[in-house]
């Protein structure tokens, strides 16, 4: 199993059936629990139209629990979801927010920073839930990146995707710097050709290694900040789920300011984001 | 005061003569696997009072002194290509990397300029008649000029040496890199104030109002400035001719924010340098902009500004022996040991803490920029500009052998410890 508790931030938003709907999806297809967090206030109005949502989904009675709590969202959510141990948190967000709105941070970003378990985004959930045919995975080397590629590639196989993308990050800083002087732009340019090709060698063995033989593998090496590389390739490749390790702590507003890779993915994100964390176990 | 037609003959004579002979020295140097910058600056030596001057006046005066029109276009070209310098060495800058560091990386960073600044601080203000202070009552401003003055890194030089040593790409290039970055941040934030400091009283402007529009500058640039130009790259990359576009937007911000610290007491290359780090952060900017920038600067407005250094100073009258000796000596034991034990006590070896110590003890051009601006601003005499010089070339010429005995050292132990199969 992949993930065993599924909790969803659920909303009466626009997105919001497609969204429980996606769930769902995910909960047959990982044989696993569903809790839905709703923030906010629980009366008559609010009640009924949960009712209708939950109706309109064709949820069973019996495979859900609903949670409703008050408070700030992201941190309800959160607490909520630790306490109820979910492993995947799914919500919906906004492919890009303003300026200012990133500053502050929208609910599902939130979520992404903070969460103590893997986090699901979907940008564009729709009603029909189509299963993922490109997925990408970013690849550190860490051990957990490590074991998010293999939850990315057991994914893969269960969504029965076409092709599984392993995305290698490269940057050397301050580079450019040595075409001045006596450098010359060739010997740099070689120089990092020569650096990308070492990485596209060890990241090939690396694959080897972790023996991913029942789906088609690509693999790619790009010169450049991390996050931001892959994030431009998964739009440029139209790949649709961009499948992260988490950041070893949690993400502080630093972050955002001198931005942490991760962030320039939250910045304008490309296609469904998961950012697996390992559950902490007992 | 305008350019007469004898005034056009000697200023382009001159541009051409002087990077003929940068290019020629340069060249030669590299020959011997020395920094281009170090024959640009020894053409300004053989062109200017030292050599030229002193041999054929009568040259010397005609390409450089006669005319006072052209001395002044000239003087223009050196202003643009310092604040050019400034702003490529601004460009490289990453700051979340120099703010964000590992603890060994931090303590070497910390150690890389608080031990060198803390002994350049104390020497010069206890013993300022040895550095020959220029005015006794800067005496405290002199000696935190010292004080920058030693615990400064040139980043180009380090990065070119970690290129030629391969050691790029490895987790010591990595931390002697963002050692540097931090170091060169931190050293003109520093010089910032000291020449805000001395711009005061050629200003006019009040000392509160110098920091507190720097402090302002800063802010809204590297906070504010830096998103909106992010958000502008992509749409400059895809609206206007590459790269015609975008190098002229960095070179007109480059421009504009020199001429606003300039305006504000601070010297023009501080606004050119903050600026730098707001652009060279954007993801957007490819790498090839930059290298192309890069070769534009360092290749044509650069050897002009190093070449003029040694046109202005005569490098033999104002040669001090025992002050090149105190500031060589300085900087080796300022640096060496205050990185070397900052790597230490971030858990490296003693090889590698060597490697990083010598590595980060080059002074390169980054020093000899700062001595200039002293040195235009009356803050220090030409004898102790010329030791700085000379210590800059030193510590410059040094480092890559240095480092290399302890690279070698490295590896044998490294092979030692192999078993035979």
């Amino acid at each position: 199993m992949i993930y065993t508790k599924i909790g969803l931030a659920i909303t009466f938003s626009p997105n919001g059936l497609a969204l429980l709907k996606t769930t769902l999806r995910y909960q047959k297809l990982f044989n696993a629990g569903l809790c839905l967090i709703h923030v906010g206030k629980k009366n008559d109005i609010s009640v009924s139209k949960m009712n209708e949502l939950l109706k309109e989904a064709g949820i069973k009675e019996d495979s859900y629990e609903l949670i409703w709590k008050e408070g700030d969202p992201a941190k309800t959510i959160i607490s909520a979801a630790e306490e109820r141990k979910v492993d995947l948190l799914i919500a919906g967000a906004l492919e890009k927010e303003s300026l200012v709105q990133y500053y502050i941070g929208s609910v599902a970003r939130k979520l992404v920073r903070e969460a103590h378990c893997s986090v699901l985004i979907l940008t564009h959930p729709t009603s029909d839930t189509k299963p993922f045919e490109k997925i990408c995975v970013s690849v550190d080397y860490s051990e957990s990146g490590e074991k998010t590629i293999k939850k990315a590639y057991q994914l893969a196989l269960l969504e029965k995707a076409k092709e599984l993308t392993l995305i290698r990050e490269l940057k050397i800083p301050a580079l450019a710097i040595t075409v001045s002087d006596s450098g010359s732009s060739k010997e740099t340019e070689k120089k990092r050709e020569q650096w990308l090709d070492e990485e596209e060698k060890k990241l090939d063995s690396y694959v080897e290694e972790l023996n991913l033989k029942e789906i088609k593998v690509n693999t790619v090496s790009l010169y450049g900040k991390q996050g931001y590389e892959a994030n431009n390739y998964v739009s440029e490749h139209k790949g649709d789920l961009l499948v992260l390790p988490s950041p070893k702590r949690k993400m502080k507003f630093f972050d955002r300011i001198f931005q942490h890779d991760i962030e320039f993915i939250l910045e304008e994100i490309p296609c469904a984001l998961l950012i697996n964390r390992e559950y902490p176990k007992e | 005061m305008h350019l007469n037609s004898s005034d056009i003959v000697i200023f382009l004579l001159s541009i051409g003569i002087v990077l003929f002979f940068a290019r020629g020295l340069g060249e030669l140097f590299k020959r011997f696997k020395q920094p281009i910058i170090i024959g640009e600056i020894i053409a300004g030596i053989v062109l200017g009072p030292t050599i030229l001057g002193a041999l054929f006046p009568e040259y010397y005066n005609y390409l450089f002194t006669d005319s006072e029109v052209a001395s002044t276009a000239f003087d223009g070209i050196t202003v643009l290509g310092l604040s050019m310098l400034l702003l490529v060495l601004g460009l490289e800058i990453d700051l979340r990397l120099a703010l964000s560091q590992g603890k060994a990386a931090s303590l070497v960073s910390l150690f890389g300029i608080l031990f060198p600044f803390t002994i350049g601080f104390l020497f010069a203000y206890l013993f300022p008649d040895y550095f020959g202070i220029a005015d006794e009552k800067m005496r405290f401003i002199f000696a935190l000029f010292i004080g920058v003055a030693l615990s400064i890194t040139a980043l180009p030089v380090v990065a070119k040496t970690l290129m030629d040593l391969n050691l790029f790409k490895t987790e010591i290039g990595l931390l002697i890199i963002t050692s540097a970055m931090f170091n060169d941040l931190i050293g003109w934030l520093i010089f910032s104030i000291i020449l805000g400091t001395i711009g005061q009283q050629s200003h006019d402007l009040g000392m509160g109002f110098i920091i507190s529009m720097l402090f302002l500058f800063i802010f809204f640039t590297l906070f504010i400035g830096r998103k909106i130009i992010n958000y502008f790259i992509p749409y400059l990359e895809k609206f206007t001719t590459y790269p015609g576009g975008i190098l002229n937007f960095i070179f007109i911000l480059g421009f504009l924010c020199a001429a606003f610290t300039e305006y504000i007491g601070v010297h023009a290359i501080f606004g050119a340098f903050i600026i730098g780090i707001a652009i060279g952060d954007s993801a957007h900017l490819k790498e090839q902009t930059r290298e192309i920038i890069h070769q534009f600067v360092t290749n044509i407005f650069a050897p002009i500004f190093f070449v003029s250094i040694g046109l202005k100073v005569n490098f033999i009258t104002n040669f001090d022996f025992l002050l090149v000796i105190i500031f060589v000596s300085l900087a080796f034991i300022g640096k060496v040991i205050g990185c070397g034990l900052g790597a230490h006590w971030g858990g490296k070896s003693t090889d590698d803490s060597l490697i990083i110590a010598f590595g980060m003890n080059s002074h390169g051009a980054i020093e000899i920029i700062l001595g200039t601006i002293a040195l235009q601003a009356g803050l220090i005499h030409e004898r102790v500009f010329v030791g700085l010089v000379l210590m800059a070339l030193v510590t410059t010429i040094s480092s890559a052998p240095l480092m290399s005995i302890f690279v070698k050292r490295k590896e044998m132990s490294l092979l030692k410890k192999v078993p035979n199969v």
